[in-house]
């Protein structure tokens, strides 16, 4: 019957239209926007309710709810534990240990949100850690924070150098990524800086030698006073530099400290760009004194002369520690010994 | 039997009659012979009520009644005496329409028979969107078109092949069509909001679309009864009661659960809040006495209940999706301090409704006095309410009160949203003499748009703050005291029409009085900021050991107060109030120049007066404005005179009405949105003082707490603010005008289809448009590259030639818009259950500027390289460049005593439209406007200068993209972005692209079972309405996309002398669908809401009748 015929019809494209509802759509590649780096942490409070409880007594949680690509190193309530702070003891904080606190939690973070595949495999990053000097504090200058991933990933050298390891790595938020690490990371100082870095094992192995301690023990003080004098700059030449510094050999270990002196600046020179450390030509001071022995750096360059015809070049720049700044050079600098 | 020689014309004519409230039928009567048959009797009988119109042939054979009820069906009889009566059937007589139906007798003298009468069913086939640039819209289209929620009488006019996106027409802006109904006047007359009809302020609409018989658009008609526009006009009228009794009552709901709304957009998946939305409605139509007296009556009620507002207290005992910092006890705390020293309820604060509802009925009478008068009553009375948070702006007060992760705030700090109409309309015919009709309208609209409250009365804003944050606020939103506005309509219209053979003459005349009554008055209820809740805890403590006045301690002192009272004398309310007249005058001629030949032409004048409710500043009046402008805020616009001469023709091209060319040309007079002109009352500096105190001020003129600011603090001389915005309306201020010619052919084709081409040429002679008189002249040029536009100064004191008035905005005229199109259609004609259509459309309009509600968001909004006073032509913000409309139906009926039937129907729009436009972020001009700075695109990027981005994390920043970074992605983009490729070196212009072409296809299906008892119909339907039908077949369709940043640039360090003139730039950043976010790299993005999912709605309707 036709009639029956188109009834029939009808009442099928009405099924199909009603029954859609109900498509399974499971298989499907969906998605879902990440929630906020407050939003993660709320969801582990098992874990994370020490770090969101500091971040609220020190006025930085709001930062991480909002939009922006933060990378936050997020240390566990175990880890919070291990450095004696508790929720009780946030309560209890000085005005002075809250500002202390801010600024260790600052160093967790870094300003672009980062996946680990994108940290350098040995190499540093920029936290929001202010340098401090005396009673400045700067808004642009923050201490800086080292990666090695030859095995896992480890930030500043481990534990044992007040760095840590990460735990688990990529969580993704709408506003950054997140990397759950076993450590609470403490802020570096310029000495512990050079230590976590492999490439610099030779400079550290001459300055942790028992004949070089005083020089180390200049490194590892913390700078007090407002005098930029009270920090240092260290060139710091890499491993295949102390190969290839024929001249060391047999240096005696009065010589060696003066070419360790000769490395250091009473300062915190930072560079002004990667391809030119300043645009005037620098005749900068060395801690290696009478008589005062000088580097210098031609205007607009990352040249660094010294008493010979070759020139090291500066790889990178701006290594920024609370007591001081380190940049990594390809030659050791010879003085006249 | 024999079978007699009999045929019939049957079209319509394209211009001619193109009346709000009627149609008309007129004819010849002939004999087979060819002889004209003067003096032969014609029954015209409207048969569902029985009104018979009746004419007599003149000495040429002409009939016509010229005011006939729009529908039908109609049964026309003609006798003659000697030839065989005539019937002829299912006459329909669109609204608007003049049918023509001509009629050839038959000789009785050589019949062999005895006389009888011959009967022929007319086809229903040329009658249907064929007036010029128009539309007609039958009760089943209406009923079919797939719609939900409010069903707004726009869901349907989107579907005319001329209209833009938005309910736009002629590329005008939507509050430039005229929209009535029965010949009253429903239109957003104020022009608050974009929506063209009243009722849109709450999204509902005045009228069911149950009570609307027919609805026709009209973009180009040139029948000078057509006024009031100058985008298009919508008529429609409402049904009316009939012999037969027959009603209905439906239920339509629908809500956010997954049988009702999609939840993918593309990739994405959606999660829509949480409402539901019900629909309840009746209507009957019923004889009084058969064939005299009728009733129609509907009524309908709209819930729309959401949750207000998903954030809950910290602590509170029913958390929600979203917590607030702000503690229960607080708000508990607040609230109980409030009711037991003040007596005032805050009401709840967290998980309670927002209601959104619209309550309507419509009564009419339909009176046949008798064959020559006829009367028509329509009664329209709709409340509506949209129930709305507490503001979260900071014009008043601190600002971010509510919905937000630091601040809450209670129900009855909210209000209202009332958009109520009243309207009443009566209508006669009469029939003066068998050449004469009269056709008289009187009406009565009035919109109230009053804020509402929500309960506990008023009392001043409260905001109290912790830390940087806006804590708890409560007592009355800023806004809302004395936020009134009321308008009203009042109109007579009087048409007589004369009918002398080839000549069908009309005058008219119709008067328009509009009353609006405006006030906006934020803070007139005193907004407090405390920093502490402590503090205000101590305030209400004092103020009531005060007995009421202010407490003064220092501890107990807010941070700041404001407090708006009226200058007028005696504190009047402060409201602005417009008063017009409107005087039409009309001659019209309709010309059968030749059988298939008729002409009209015509010329309507008008006269607009203002009464004088303006107040004078004798400040403003001593100043001097830029090009040595004088203005006195006491002056109302000079009455103008305007005219609208109109011509136009149809021709059927072999009179067999298979080929009509049809066209005209002539002017249109539209009603701007007065509140353009209202502005100028009420922006003068003279209708209010304020106060506005923090610090040493606040504390020495003792602005502490008090229940009762008002009483306390209004000074007895008023202090007019130091500093105003003014706006002014030229005096030669005329109503927008614009001259369309338009030219067009209907083709009968094969197999049933007809098709149409249409071409629309329209030239603004009058617009609406916006100068700042206190915009001083530039200083110099930027210096951006390439871009060297010149520079104001980028001072308040430098931008400004008076610097104590910010903005004095001029409303004037000119001339330069123009709009152009072209249609092709194809419409297949109802048949045997099919019906369709499908039309493109080409069209591009141009204008200098988009006028908002407000004077000076109208000159800011605005977009040029030399400044806002010095604009370019360029697209309009309603050109819709392509755009295919297309409707398809279908409908099978099976049974005779009890059966059923089922119909499908389709909507599909697919459009090019949203035109955007590229600026700067900020003001990279220095004219102290925001985001109006038209794009440079450079030839090479280097030209520019980048400053880094950088991210805050506890007072330090670091930078997320360098100076470097942004100029390599700006480049990138550049290439990427089609449009900007070709612009570089050069600036962008204003709307110069529209959104990708979008596809939206819209299903209705309904399923009806009817069982008859003793003749009558009852029935019973299941309707689904599936807007965006094809996202539930493919996620990926039907989704919507944006712009992700047409701000692409903006201005981090503006020129200065500094930085040589050279701005710091930084480029936009784009989110993507994970929240994740980069520098932008793409120029659309997939948009995700639930718009862009499929929305299904469900009805149950029970009919009895019909």
């Amino acid at each position: 019957m036709k009639l029956i015929n188109k009834i029939s019809k009808a009442l099928a494209v009405v099924a199909i239209a009603l029954v859609s509802f109900s498509c399974d759509k499971d298989n499907e590649n969906v998605i879902e926007k990440y929630p906020t780096i407050v939003e993660i942490l709320d969801k582990d409070a098992a874990n994370f309710s020490i770090l969101k409880a500091a971040l609220i007594k020190t006025d930085l949680l709001n930062t991480f709810r909002n939009p922006g690509s933060y990378t936050v190193f997020a240390p566990k309530n175990s880890s919070f534990e291990a450095i004696g702070v508790t929720e009780a003891t946030l309560a209890t904080m000085t005005t002075a240990q809250v500002a202390t606190l801010k600024r260790q939690l600052q160093y967790h973070v870094l300003s672009v949100g980062t996946i680990s595949a994108d940290f350098p495999t040995n190499g540093y990053m920029n936290s929001f850690s202010p340098f401090v000097q005396g009673t400045s504090v700067s808004t642009s200058i923050s201490i800086s924070l080292h990666t090695n991933k030859t095995t896992g990933i480890v930030l500043n050298g481990g534990v044992a150098n007040g760095g840590a390891t990460v735990l688990v790595k990529d969580i993704n938020a709408s506003n950054g990524v997140i990397h759950v690490i076993d450590n609470v990371l403490s802020i570096p100082k310029i000495h512990n800086l050079i230590i976590a870095n492999p490439d610099l094992s030779s400079l550290v192995g001459v300055l942790t030698s028992a004949p070089q301690a005083a020089v180390l023990n200049d490194l590892t003080t913390t700078a007090t006073g407002a005098s930029n004098a009270l920090s240092r700059t260290v060139f710091a030449p890499t491993n295949e530099a102390f190969t290839n510094a024929t001249f060391l050999a047999g240096q005696s270990d009065a010589n060696i400290t003066k070419v360790l002196k000769y490395h250091l600046e009473n300062n915190n020179r930072r560079a002004s760009s990667t391809t030119s450390f300043s645009s005037t030509a620098l005749t900068i001071n060395t801690q290696l004194t009478g008589p005062q022995q000088t580097i210098g750096i031609a205007a607009s360059t990352v040249k660094i002369a010294d008493i010979t015809t070759v020139n090291a070049t500066i790889k990178t720049i701006n290594i920024q520690g609370t007591n001081g700044v380190a940049h990594i050079i390809d030659k050791v600098l010879q003085p006249t010994l | 039997m024999k079978k007699h020689i009999y045929w019939f014309f049957l079209f319509i004519t394209a211009f001619g009659f193109s009346q709000v409230t009627k149609s008309a039928i007129t004819g010849t009567v002939k004999s087979s012979t060819g002889e004209v048959l003067p003096a032969a009797v014609v029954e015209i009988k409207h048969v569902p009520t029985g009104t018979k119109y009746f004419s007599t042939t003149d000495e040429k054979g002409n009939y016509s009644a010229n005011s006939v009820r729009p529908g039908g069906p109609y049964t026309i009889k003609v006798n003659y005496t000697g030839y065989n009566p005539a019937v002829i059937e299912e006459v329909s007589a669109p609204l608007g329409n003049s049918i023509v139906v001509n009629v050839v007798l038959e000789s009785t003298i050589n019949a062999i028979e005895e006389v009888k009468i011959v009967t022929v069913t007319s086809k229903d086939a040329f009658n249907k969107g064929k007036t010029g640039a128009g539309q007609q819209f039958s009760t089943r289209e209406i009923n079919s078109v797939p719609i939900i929620g409010s069903r707004s009488i726009t869901s349907i006019t989107k579907y005319n092949a001329n209209a833009g996106s938005g309910g736009t027409f002629g590329g005008q802006d939507s509050r430039l069509n005229n929209f009535t109904i029965d010949g009253s006047v429903f239109n957003n007359g104020f022009g608050l909001g974009s929506d063209t009809q009243a009722g849109g302020r709450t999204g509902s609409t005045a009228i069911s679309l149950d009570a609307i018989e027919q609805l026709q658009v009209n973009i180009a008609p040139f029948d000078v009864r057509q006024s009031g526009f100058t985008g298009s006009g919508i008529n429609a009228v409402t049904r009316s009661g009939t012999n037969e009794i027959e009603s209905s009552v439906y239920h339509s709901f629908r809500n956010n659960k997954k049988e009702f709304l999609g939840d993918r957009a593309g990739n994405v998946k959606i999660t829509p809040s949480k409402f539901q939305e019900k629909i309840w409605g009746a209507r009957i139509g019923a004889p009084i006495i058969k064939d005299k007296l009728f009733f129609f009556g509907n009524f309908e009620t709209i819930d729309n209940t959401s949750p207000a507002t998903t954030w809950t207290s910290s602590g509170s005992p029913n958390p929600g999706a979203q917590v607030s910092e702000t503690a229960y006890t607080d708000l508990v705390n607040v609230s109980n301090l409030l009711k037991n020293n003040f007596g005032y309820d805050t009401g709840a604060f967290e998980n309670f409704d927002a209601v959104r509802e619209s309550k309507k009925f419509l009564a009419r009478i339909d009176w046949n006095i008798n064959n020559d008068h006829k009367i028509t009553a329509r009664y329209v009375h709709h409340d509506s309410g949209s129930d709305e948070l507490i503001s979260n702006s900071n014009s008043a007060g601190f600002g971010n009160r509510r919905t937000n992760v630091f601040s809450m705030s209670y129900k009855n700090s909210g209000y209202v949203i009332e958009d109520n109409t009243r309207s009443a309309v009566l209508e006669w015919d009469w029939k003066i003499s068998e050449k004469w009709s009269n056709n008289f309208i009187a009406g009565y609209d009035k919109q109230l748009e009053n804020r509402g409250l929500q309960g506990g009365g008023i009392f001043p804003t409260i905001d109290i703050k912790k830390g940087a944050n806006n804590y708890i606020s409560a007592g009355l939103d800023p806004f809302t005291p004395g936020n009134l506005l009321d308008y009203s309509t009042l109109h007579f219209t009087n048409n007589i029409t004369g009918n002398f053979g080839k000549h069908t003459l009309l005058f008219g005349a119709n008067f328009e009085r509009f009353i609006s009554n405006n006030n906006f008055y934020p803070a007139s209820n005193g907004v407090y900021i405390f920093d502490t809740l402590a503090a205000f805890e101590g305030a209400v403590a004092e103020t009531v050991a005060n007995g009421g006045a202010p407490a003064t301690t220092a501890a107990n002192l807010p941070s700041r107060f404001q407090y708006r009272y009226s200058a007028l004398p005696g504190g009047a309310e402060p409201l602005q109030i417009l008063k017009s007249n409107k005087l039409d005058v009309y001659v019209q001629d309709e010309y059968k120049a030749l059988e298939n030949l008729k002409l009209t032409y015509g010329i309507r004048a008008t006269a607009v007066s203002f009464e004088d409710t303006a107040l004078e500043n004798p400040a403003v009046t001593a100043m001097t404005f830029a090009n040595g402008e004088k203005f006195n805020t006491g002056d109302m616009p000079k009455t103008q005179y305007l005219f609208e001469p109109r011509f136009g023709f149809n021709l059927d091209v072999n009179k067999d009405t298979r080929t009509i060319i049809r066209g005209g040309s002539g002017v249109f007079t539209g009603r701007p949105p007065l509140v353009f002109l209202s502005n100028a009352i009420g922006n003068n500096g003279v209708l209010t003082g304020f106060i506005d105190v923090t610090g040493a001020e606040l504390v020495n003129g003792g602005y502490g707490f008090t229940a009762n600011p008002g009483q306390y603090f209004t000074p007895t001389t008023p202090q007019l603010p130091s500093t105003f915005d003014l706006a002014f309306t030229d005096k030669n201020f005329k109503f927008p005008q614009s001259w369309k010619t338009n030219l067009g052919i209907d083709q009968k084709l094969p197999f049933g289809f007809v098709g149409t081409l249409e071409a629309i040429y329209s030239k603004n002679i009058n617009e609406v448009f916006y100068y700042n008189a206190n915009l001083a002249n530039a200083v110099g040029n930027i210096n951006n590259g390439g871009d060297t536009r010149p520079f104001y100064s980028g001072t308040d004191a430098g931008a400004r030639v008076n610097n104590n008035v910010s903005n004095a905005i001029v409303l004037s005229n000119s001339n330069k818009g123009y709009f152009y199109s072209t249609t092709f259609k194809l419409e297949y004609p109802y048949q045997k259950g099919f019906w369709g259509s499908i039309a493109y459309t080409y069209s591009n309009a141009q204008d200098l500027l988009s006028a908002g509600s407000i004077a000076s968001g109208s000159w800011t909004g605005a977009r040029s390289v030399l400044g806002n006073n010095n604009l370019d032509l360029s697209n309009s913000s309603n050109n819709t460049p392509h755009r295919i409309v297309g409707l398809l139906g279908y409908k099978i009926n099976y049974g005779s005593k009890y059966g059923g039937s089922t119909s499908f129907n389709i909507g599909y729009i697919g459009e090019k439209a949203n035109p955007y436009t590229y600026t700067y972020g900020s003001d990279i001009n220095g004219d102290r406007v925001n985001g109006n700075d038209l794009l440079y695109v450079p030839a090479n990027v280097s030209e520019l200068r980048f400053v880094d981005i950088t991210q805050n994390v506890g007072g330090v920043n670091q930078v997320l993209y360098t100076a470097a970074q942004q100029a390599e992605a700006f480049d990138k983009y550049i290439e990427q972005d089609s449009y900007l490729k070709g612009k570089r070196g050069q600036y962008v212009d204003r709307n110069a692209k529209e959104l990708p072409m979008l596809h939206r296809l819209d299903l209705s299906v309904t399923q009806d079972f009817f069982l008859k008892v003793k003749g009558k119909k009852q029935s019973f339907q299941f309707r689904a309405d599936i807007l965006n039908f094809t996202n539930l077949l493919n996620n990926d369709w039907g989704v919507s996309k944006r712009v992700t940043n047409s701000q692409i640039l903006s201005v981090r360090e503006a020129p200065s002398a500094a930085n040589n003139y050279t701005p710091g730039l930084q480029m936009a950043i784009q989110t993507d669908d994970n929240g994740k976010r980069y520098l932008t790299k793409d120029t659309f993005s997939k948009n995700s809401s639930v718009f862009d999912v499929w929305q299904a709605q469900f009805t149950l309707r029970y009919t009895f009748g019909k």
